[in-house]
């Protein structure tokens, strides 16, 4: 059940509806924009095949940018983000052998080790964001400044998104 | 030959990221360059439909706001009626239909989809083609300019506003009639940026900037903003004027569109001239 193909389905569906309806008219002071649909990315197992990591990535990517209008822009950094995820965690926490057995959250891996892993991808995903957007480097600080600021914002939401939502193990 | 066969079989996953992170980074770059909006036509209206379901729900939670903002510029437009004045004198109080011909018309709409914190927001109004809207309109909201139409589809339009780092709009100071051109810096929604007044012009702050009438979009004298700081960098014989924006684009709701009913003798007499803008 934990890792059947609906839940995923399902969280792909309730993030992503969350972002555009909800999140993307969360304005602090008009630069913020937090993101979380990226989670649902987070959260697929480590074991999921290279293809359908790039088409989940590519999919959630486009959903979003469908609704946005933004076209392009949240597929490129998503699809990044879904195919070097790994590679990511490796460097960030580093993977061990238990962690390919259920779902990279925060029971999994502890609050810590997700902190950093969701916080490192999340950072990716924002710099990519930004610098497609702008798509010169004349604001660069600016654009730093930007993916820092809204990476904080994005990495709360994501925290408070697991703390909420994610079953406990039981007994 | 096998063993090529066999190493992209082996990384097919990399080669299919790659693909399909080139294809998403070449609708950015076409997606920037504003005047290609076709892409999003199509998905504009699925899009629409869902964010205009979405701004039925929520738009009860700001039903007072606009109710009042509504009955402001009625008011105000009441005060502009016929009936508001009294002819002072019958003798020389002339209209004559052959002397005014109607320019500009407007066109209401809503806003179902808008965005502050981007470097290129795009808004969504609730008119398309089918209500006459087509691209290169002007918009405007009861507090000053909104933007221009950017392409459009059967029912929607999407609405390149001010608030884009890619919008330059034509205006001019109000007090003295010098003119520059009002572009959008990325940074706070409620700030704009002026170029182009000479240094020797008296600027003041709190001084009006209007459309200058210049472009084809937007009649004259519409409002773009005030003045707040203006600041001459040194070896720089231009202004570069601070301006606080009339409309606030995030309580933005309802809009009018421009229809230039001369746009097209005035791109036409451009272009037998070789200036097409």
């Amino acid at each position: 059940m934990q890792n059947s193909p609906m839940l995923h389905i399902g969280r792909f569906a309730a993030l992503g509806f969350t972002q555009i309806l909800v999140l993307n008219n969360v304005q602090f002071g008009g630069y913020l924009n937090p993101y979380i649909y990226i989670l649902f990315i987070l959260l697929l197992p480590l074991r999921t095949p290279p293809l359908v990591m790039i088409l989940s990535g590519f999919a959630m990517g486009m959903f979003i940018d469908l609704f946005t209008g933004m076209m392009g822009l949240h597929t490129a950094a998503t699809l990044f983000v879904a195919f070097y995820r790994k590679r990511i965690m490796k460097v960030v926490i580093g993977v061990r052998e238990e962690d390919y057995l259920g779902t990279p959250g925060i029971r999994d891996l502890g609050p810590w080790r997700f902190f950093y892993y969701a916080g490192a991808a999340t950072l990716t995903h924002h710099l990519l964001v930004y610098m497609l957007e702008v798509f010169t480097f004349i604001n660069f600080w600016s654009v730093m400044l930007r993916t820092l600021a809204n990476s904080m914002v994005s990495v709360v939401f994501i925290m408070v998104a697991m703390v909420l939502f994610e079953r406990r193990r039981h007994g | 030959m096998h063993r090529i066969v066999a190493f992209f079989l082996k990384q097919y996953p990399f080669f299919l990221f790659l693909l399909l992170e080139i294809v998403a980074i070449s609708l950015v770059i076409n997606h920037n360059n504003y005047h290609k909006g076709v892409l999003r036509l199509g998905v504009s209206e699925v899009s629409g439909t869902t964010y205009e379901i979405w701004s039925h729900i929520t738009g009860y939670f700001s039903l007072h706001q606009q109710n009042r903002a509504l009955a402001e510029e009625n008011a105000r437009l009441r005060s502009q009626m016929p009936d508001a004045f009294k002819a002072s004198d019958r003798k020389v109080f002339v209209r004559d239909d052959t002397v005014y011909q109607q320019q500009f018309e407007y066109v209401s709409a809503r806003v179902v989809k808008s965005s502050v914190n981007r470097q290129r927001n795009i808004l969504m109004i609730d008119k398309g083609v089918n209500q006459g809207i087509a691209q290169n309109m002007g918009v405007m909201g009861s507090d000053g300019i909104v933007g221009v139409v950017q392409s459009v589809s059967a029912n929607y339009a999407l609405v390149l506003p001010v608030i884009n780092v890619g919008a330059n709009i034509f205006a001019r100071l109000k007090s003295n009639d010098q003119k520059g051109i009002v572009s959008w810096n990325g940074a706070s929604y409620h700030y704009a940026q002026m170029k182009g007044i000479p240094g020797h012009i008296l600027v003041e702050q709190g001084d009006t900037i209007i459309t200058s009438g210049q472009s084809v979009f937007f009649p004259e004298g519409l409002c773009v903003g005030f003045v707040t700081d203006y600041v001459q960098s040194p070896g720089d014989n231009f202004y570069t004027i601070r301006l606080r924006l009339g409309v606030d684009f995030n309580s933005l709701n309802h809009v009018y569109v421009i229809r230039n009913l001369m746009a097209d003798e005035q791109h036409n007499l451009l272009k037998e001239n070789g200036d097409a803008e």
